[in-house]
């Protein structure tokens, strides 16, 4: 991240705190969304969203559980370049869902990075507009 | 054979199906931990369908053809967000179909997503709602 501070519910730790507990990528692509979450996400998770493009699960105890995108790559990934690419990384599972084969799950952890990355910096962006990440976590 | 059907009607008085297979709802159930079970997202859907806070249509660049209704009921407010259902409904078969179900918690400031994209067209709304 270009910028640190201390952020409550470890935002600048994304990318870190999803190669701790093997997050998992998804797409699906009848709905054109993008899930890079915990394999099993707790029964006590809620979708947060206070930024523009990226929602966040955050369980009960302030914990992130994974990133969700709505219109991934269709308007996300059109608009931002640097995400393009991950979508010419998935193989088909079934039903119209993607997934990350284990020889590419490589490839795209810079791409993780970056995108854990800009979450963190959208996120001091809107603290500094005055968003309360405490009042987020309890919401 | 489908481990989650359901029957609904909008409202505007259109039927609303939903049907799916065991693994759709094991993929669902993940994601959206808060769909619970088939009863409590059959009520989920029952509920935003027929008293939507805002319902918005996406239509297919080029034919202008309706794709897929977003509606959405809001909830609950705390000091600084709202707490909303989202269903997402094909409309290229009939009946429509729900694609997708699911709660959210939205800060003051950030839109739903749709509102970003002119594809999507607001077709009702109470005047009521913040979303």
């Amino acid at each position: 991240m270009a910028r640190s501070k201390n952020i409550p519910l470890n935002i600048s730790g994304i990318f870190q705190l999803a190669q701790k507990e093997n997050w998992v990528v998804e797409y699906d692509a009848m709905l054109d969304s993008f899930y890079w979450t915990k394999p099993i996400i707790s029964k006590t998770a809620k979708l947060k969203k206070f930024l523009d493009d990226f929602s966040l699960y955050i369980n009960h105890l302030g914990h992130i559980e994974g990133v969700f995108i709505e219109y991934a790559k269709y308007n996300f990934a059109a608009h931002n370049e640097d995400f393009k690419v991950l979508f010419d990384k998935f193989d088909q599972l079934e039903n119209g869902k993607y997934v990350i084969s284990t020889n590419r799950a490589l490839d795209i952890q810079p791409i993780l990075r970056n995108m854990a990355d800009r979450i963190g910096n959208e996120t001091l962006e809107a603290i500094e507009k005055g968003l309360d990440l405490n009042q987020v976590a309890v919401a | 054979m489908h481990h989650y059907s359901d029957s609904f009607t909008d409202f505007e008085g259109l039927a609303v199906c939903v049907r799916w297979t065991q693994k759709v709802w094991d993929s669902h159930l993940n994601k959206h931990p808060e769909i619970q079970s088939p009863e409590v997202a059959s009520e989920m859907i029952r509920d935003v369908l027929a008293t939507p806070s805002l319902v918005m249509d996406g239509t297919r660049e080029g034919d202008g053809q309706v794709r897929t209704r977003c509606y959405y009921k809001e909830h609950k407010r705390a000091k600084n967000s709202v707490y909303f259902t989202k269903v997402v409904v094909g409309c290229n078969a009939a009946p429509h179909y729900v694609m997708t179900v699911f709660a959210q918690w939205l800060f003051w400031g950030v839109l739903v997503q749709e509102k970003k994209y002119p594809n999507f067209k607001e077709i009702w709304r109470d005047p009521k709602t913040y979303l």
